[in-house]
């Protein structure tokens, strides 16, 4: 049993105070990062509650819940960035990441801890596929609102479609992973393919930046 | 694995295969640039189909017995009826004048269809949240459709007769459930799902073989070939058993249509507001 709090103070805490010493992009990627650990607390709060509520099983609430609350408690920082600050598409790119790998970052953490690590490939391949899997959602939501923006359709039937698009690629991940053997395979290779693909659109558009 | 279900795969496996290709093709029209933006949101609308069938034959394969109790490929669904609905949106440009008849119509025609599902299905939250983007969809079908004059007021209207009538006779169907009534209005609702469907496929094939078609006509044939991949997707709802693969086989073939109307949207439609 571990208490996810203080997890997250152990490492917010250095990351905070190091936000002192940051200026410019730096500050805001430790700022993203932060969000997106508390992101995941709160996520997690949520995703208990409606276990309990609902009465699903911890598998079934992986495989249908988490993925539609932990998709939502991401964008949900992004989109006050984006609605407050009006950041430039780098700006928007940088906080997405920061999000995405500060979420990963800390419900990897939580997981190995309360779960135990079985074997260092064990904890390779954990730590890899699920950083990406978050990072790719957060970057291709990115690149969606970036879209909508530079369409001048920056609406909310848009805006929706972009998040859900994020849900539907998180929970088929964890659909593909719930099976052991060959669908946990490919489960794994979705994101890390995604996130190949993604980076070399996110380069090219990067160097054009 | 039953006859209908092996059916059923086959179908799904060939749309995501139909879907791929289109996917393809329609990030060659993205990057092209010469038919606006409409193609951007046709892709991403693509990608969120695929991924909604995608999950489906998964969740199929994977889970043969269990029932979704929350549908996620049903998120990628609403995902991909709203980023069509923000392509629309993006192709009307300036033009933001509402509808109200058009509003009426979809807000009765698919709260009536809203009302059905949850007779047949009894999930209250999931159909009136997942409802509702196929409402805006229809509403902004019926809208861009009227305003290009692709579909005469007299089609219009006959249009609206068949959806009440097809409504009417689901209605009976929940009170009537056997005997000599129940047979007629199973013909009744299979004539008028299909026959709109072929009407809906002839004209938007019309509308396509035309050569020489103004912005406004390209503007149409695109609500015409979208109205067809919605319908077709109702007509599934509608339905069960074998009927149901054969609405499923119809709505695999409305598949490319949609593509085949984006693609003669040119970059001139958008300039000329």
């Amino acid at each position: 049993m571990i208490y996810a709090e203080n997890v997250l103070i152990c490492i917010a805490v250095p990351l905070t105070i190091a936000l002192m010493f940051l200026r410019g992009s730096n500050r805001r990627l430790i700022l993203s990062f932060i969000a997106g650990m508390g992101a995941c607390l709160i996520a997690a709060y949520i995703v208990g509650f409606l276990m309990q509520a609902s009465g699903m099983n911890s598998e079934d609430t992986s495989i249908f819940l988490s993925p539609i609350i932990e998709e939502i408690m991401k964008f949900l920082p992004l989109m006050f960035y984006l609605m407050l600050f009006e950041p430039g598409d780098t700006e928007l790119l940088q906080a997405a990441v920061g999000i995405g790998a500060g979420f990963a970052t800390f419900e990897n953490c939580c997981y190995i801890l309360s779960n135990g690590a079985k074997s260092l490939p064990y904890v390779l391949i954990r730590g890899s596929v699920v950083g990406v899997m978050h990072l790719v959602t957060m970057v291709a939501l990115a690149f969606g609102l970036h879209l909508l923006k530079r369409y001048k359709v920056f609406t909310i039937s848009g805006i929706i479609g972009a998040l859900s698009l994020a849900m539907t690629f998180h929970a088929t991940y964890n659909l593909l992973v719930s099976e052991p053997g060959f669908p946990t395979y490919v489960g794994y290779a979705l994101p890390l393919l995604t996130a190949l693909h993604l980076y070399s659109k996110t380069r090219k558009y990067l160097v054009k930046e | 694995m039953g006859t209908i279900a092996i059916v059923e795969s086959s179908l799904l496996i060939l749309q995501v295969l139909i879907e791929m290709m289109i996917m393809m093709r329609s990030v060659r029209l993205m990057k092209s640039g010469e038919n606006g933006v409409f193609p951007a949101f046709f892709t991403f609308a693509t990608l969120s189909l695929l991924l909604s069938t995608f999950y489906t034959v998964i969740f199929s394969f994977l889970r043969p017995d269990a029932r979704m109790p929350f549908a996620v490929d049903e998120i990628a669904e609403s995902a991909m009826l709203l980023l069509l609905s923000a392509g629309l949106e993006a192709l009307a440009g300036k033009d933001k004048k509402r509808d109200l008849r058009a509003a009426l119509f979809a807000v009765i025609f698919m709260g009536a269809n809203i009302a059905l599902w949850i007779v047949w299905s009894g999930e209250w939250v999931q159909d009136i949240l997942f409802g509702i983007p196929y409402m805006y969809l229809q509403y902004m079908l019926i809208k861009t459709m009227k305003r290009t004059g692709v579909v005469s007021g007299r089609e219009r209207a006959l249009a609206a007769i068949a959806c009440g009538a097809l409504i009417a006779m689901h209605v009976a169907q929940i009170y009537v459930t056997e005997g000599i009534i129940f047979t007629l209005t199973n013909v009744g609702l299979y004539l008028i799902e299909f026959g709109m469907a072929a009407w809906l496929f002839w004209k938007t094939i019309r509308a396509l073989r035309k050569k020489e078609q103004s912005p406004q006509e390209q503007e149409g044939t695109l609500a015409l070939a979208l109205t067809v991949f919605l319908w077709t997707i109702l007509v599934t709802f509608m339905n069960d058993g074998w009927v149901y693969e054969i609405a499923l086989a119809v709505h695999t073939i409305s598949l490319p249509i949609p593509y085949l109307a984006v693609k003669r949207v040119r970059r001139e439609a958008y300039d000329l507001r």
